[in-house]
């Protein structure tokens, strides 16, 4: 009672002020859109100079090269997964000269077990190596008799943290690369990887911004599903506005879960992943910022524009929603655990302002500017125009970005495909990015 | 007044939305047109949204060019080439051409009207573009371009990326009289990492071991007297080992132990008591390196050497001994006397080294 009381004593002040109120979120949307806009120039000058400095060194001839630093692939594959025997098939055939793949398996996961034994013909091998990192008991060690470069650990009990642990310490070269079960590289994504380290030997990570779909050589091109085009879509237009949030870390925090390569010597001298951590991956490199800068080394953590990295699509929007979520409680809890190397890399306070704050404030907008139209305070016109401006400012930064990826990495250009992402860049502003905002707000 | 803007702002921006679409449209529905000019139309326009198509039409009119049926006979038919991409394209081309083909491209890039270019390039302030003649230069073999590429290095000596490309194309073009008086240069410090190096020296096209002979005695950058030590190791300059054994005795840790290997690898035999004596190094990686060099000088003749790395603390060395040690054929005897020892780690390193050996033969494993 006293409630609505002081809400019809409030009421005229509230009139009076919400004009005003939605004037300030209608600026505040129009900088936003410009900012964007200005976010993704500044993304297309790097990517340019990014491309052509490859093209002018030719990084290709590293391709057969005996001085290319050689990589151990990790992957922990310690819960059951259906996919393994696809996505080695994919990790065996990268076009890169020398490296080996270390998978860590649960012996007592038959399924998976079994697929890795009948497709690669595990025998047990009495391998000795050096515990360098904490990690769990390996039980045995196997090798596959179709491909000398696979190896499998049998670790019980692991969490992922523990299984990476145990394959850097099995792990016989300079450069390791955790890869996750749902991703799938290109041919040439170790190659362009590695260059990074052999070009620059201050160099100690090289992150990677997952796009979502299949691989050139698996067809990207081919018609995916409607629901994965609305996945790329967005993944893209956060990869080419979003700069400045990677830009200085080397990985996007909340899609920490994607390939990435570190140099060994700068993870076991921060002592190897944590099982503590959320995202094991993002929680070592900040770890090894923190390292560097405290002993005053010249170091370089890095981010590759290319797309050499492709994340299977979810197959609903609850899986979207999950993902979405756990990529933030991910990244919560690797800035609350490394607080004080993140003040000091400002593209940690952009993502979260980003990734948190402006989906609030947008839909704060957008609840305003509908309550000051049903009190009448606002014209119907001005709340519809209001909600256009947002989405056509939306759809052009959607199709921009996918027309910036089509520009700089595509090999062949599909015009029926582009079209139809076009299309669906529009029409995205009005169904999947909505939901998707949602999601990051509640 | 807001209303009359906003209006103003969704209409020019759904405008802008709606020319996009309509050429994607345009662009698609054109794609079966069987008319020369629209096709041409449509090349243009998809060259705007996709730089792999620009390259592409690039490619194949240089493709035309070269080929003595061709429509086309000079560069300056091929529209676009007089840029950044056009550089790029030629590059890439001269890769997959040989023969009367590749003399014809360099004779055009060579030629007055694209010469023209290259020079307004050359004479310019962008780096990139600078970067993308200088490679072209080393693709096309232009050797009249050789005091142009020394220039752009002296001129951007604090560009790791120009070192790269301007060192990578003097080796193209076989310039050791150029390399030489760079690599001496004290005022040109190397920023290129030391595999960068490797890699670059790797397609030097003239004698590598006389380039390797005055430049091991006379770089100034330790880097490069590595790369010419790991060279001569990797090429089996036998000859050249009287030069590399000072490395070996005095020096650096890391270039020690890249003479330590390119001695072992060219097994010279002066080197042998110095590498004896460095089996007893305090540093981990000197031991393991020698471990690998004793093996190649004889693993039986360095049994006794070998079995007491094969016990070393550190796991490396342990590695390279074993290595080293799965020469010896008689296996048995060998285990025999390593279990003498009583090291179990050294054991079982041995076991995994020969294991290892018999499963890259693709032989039946033994291990249980």
């Amino acid at each position: 009672m006293q409630l609505i009381l002081w809400i019809q004593n409030a009421l005229p002040g509230i009139k009076a002020a919400l004009p005003y109120v939605c004037y300030g979120f209608l600026l505040l949307a129009l900088l936003a859109g410009i900012a964007r806009l200005v976010l993704l120039s500044r993304a297309t000058i790097a990517l340019r100079r990014q491309v052509r400095s490859l093209r002018s060194v030719d990084y290709r001839r590293f391709q057969d090269s005996e001085h290319v630093m050689p990589v151990s692939l990790i992957l922990p594959a310690v819960d059951e997964t259906e996919s393994l025997s696809e996505q080695l098939e994919n990790l065996l055939c990268l076009e890169f000269r020398q490296y080996e793949l270390i998978v860590v398996a649960n012996k007592l996961h038959e399924t998976t077990w079994e697929s890795l034994c009948q497709g690669f013909s595990l025998l047990p091998f009495r391998q000795p190596f050096k515990r360098t990192l904490n990690a769990p008991q390996v039980e045995g060690v196997y090798r596959s008799a179709k491909d000398v470069r696979l190896l499998v650990l049998d670790v019980r009990s692991a969490d992922r943290a523990g299984a990476l642990n145990a394959g850097v310490n099995v792990s016989s070269y300079p450069i390791i690369a955790p890869v996750y079960p749902d991703l799938r590289l290109t041919k040439d994504a170790l190659l362009k990887t590695v260059y990074a380290f052999v070009s620059d030997p201050a160099c100690v990570f090289i992150g990677s911004f997952a796009r979502v779909g299949k691989t050139p050589e698996d067809g990207a091109n081919a018609r995916m599903p409607m629901f994965a085009q609305e996945q790329y879509l967005e993944r893209m237009r956060t990869f080419y506005t979003n700069r400045t949030g990677y830009a200085t870390i080397g990985l996007y925090l909340p899609l920490s879960k994607t390939f990435a390569a570190f140099l060994k010597s700068a993870v076991t001298e921060v002592g190897g992943f944590s099982s503590e951590a959320r995202a094991e991956a993002a929680d070592l490199l900040l770890r090894i910022h923190a390292r560097m800068k405290k002993d005053k080394r010249s170091y370089s953590a890095r981010l590759l524009p290319d797309a050499v990295c492709y994340q299977l699509p979810q197959k609903n929007m609850r899986g979207v929603c999950a993902q979405l979520r756990a990529g933030q409680r991910e990244m919560r809890n690797t800035v609350r655990r490394n607080r004080a190397i993140t003040r000091a890399l400002r593209g940690a306070g952009y993502t979260r302002f980003a990734e948190r704050v402006w989906p609030f404030v947008e839909l704060l907008g957008v609840v305003s500017v509908l309550a000051a139209t049903l009190l009448g305070v606002v014209p119907l016109l001005f709340a519809g125009l209001y909600l256009l401006i947002g989405v056509l400012l939306g759809a052009i930064q959607s199709a921009l970005s996918m027309l910036l990826e089509e520009y700089a990495f595509q090999r062949q250009t599909n015009t029926g495909v582009l079209l139809g992402r076009y299309v669906l860049a529009i029409w995205d502003n009005l169904t999947f990015r909505l939901r998707v905002a949602l999601a990051r707000i509640f | 007044m807001i209303q009359t803007l906003l209006g103003g702002l969704a209409i020019a921006l759904g405008a802008l939305l709606f020319l996009g679409l309509f050429l994607l449209l345009l662009l698609h529905l054109t794609r079966a047109v069987d008319n020369r000019r629209v096709q041409k139309m449509r090349e243009q326009l998809l060259c705007l949204i996709s730089g792999a198509a620009e390259a592409k039409r690039m490619k194949n009119h240089i493709y035309e060019m070269v080929n003595p049926d061709g429509k086309l006979d000079q560069l300056c038919d091929i529209r676009g080439i007089r840029t950044t991409r056009g550089l790029i394209v030629m590059a890439e081309t001269a890769e997959e051409l040989s023969g009367a083909a590749f003399e014809k491209l360099q004779k055009e890039a060579g030629g007055e009207w694209y010469g023209e270019y290259l020079k307004k390039l050359l004479d310019g302030v962008d780096e990139e573009a600078i970067a993308l003649v200088v490679k072209l230069i080393g693709a096309l073999r232009l050797k009249n371009y050789t005091p142009d590429v020394v220039t752009q290095i002296y001129c951007c000596r604090t560009t790791a990326q120009m070192q790269h490309i301007g060192m990578l194309t003097l080796c193209m073009l076989g310039a050791e009289r150029d390399i030489v008086a760079l690599c001496r240069d004290h005022t040109i410090a190397s920023l290129l990492s030391f595999r960068t190096l490797e890699e670059i020296f790797s397609v030097y096209q003239g004698d590598l071991k006389r380039l390797c002979r005055k430049l091991i005695t006379s770089a100034s950058d330790p880097y490069i007297r590595r790369t010419c030590i790991k060279a001569i190791g990797e090429q089996k300059f036998d000859d050249l080992g009287e030069l590399v054994l000072p490395h070996l005795i005095q020096g650096h840790i890391n270039t020690r132990i890249d003479a330590a290997r390119a001695l072992g690898q060219i097994c010279y035999a002066p080197a042998y008591p110095h590498l004896l004596t460095s089996a007893a190094d305090p540093r981990w990686e000197m031991r393991a390196v020698v471990a690998t060099a004793l093996g190649a000088f004889g693993a039986a003749e360095n049994e006794e050497t070998l079995i007491k790395l094969l016990c070393d603390r550190e796991w490396w060395v342990r590695y390279r001994a074993a290595e080293s040690l799965t020469q010896i054929p008689d296996t048995e005897q060998l285990m025999l006397r390593i279990d003498a020892t009583q090291d179990r780690f050294a054991a079982e390193m041995m076991r995994f080294a020969l294991d290892r050996v018999a499963f890259l033969k693709g032989e039946a494993l033994t291990c249980s």
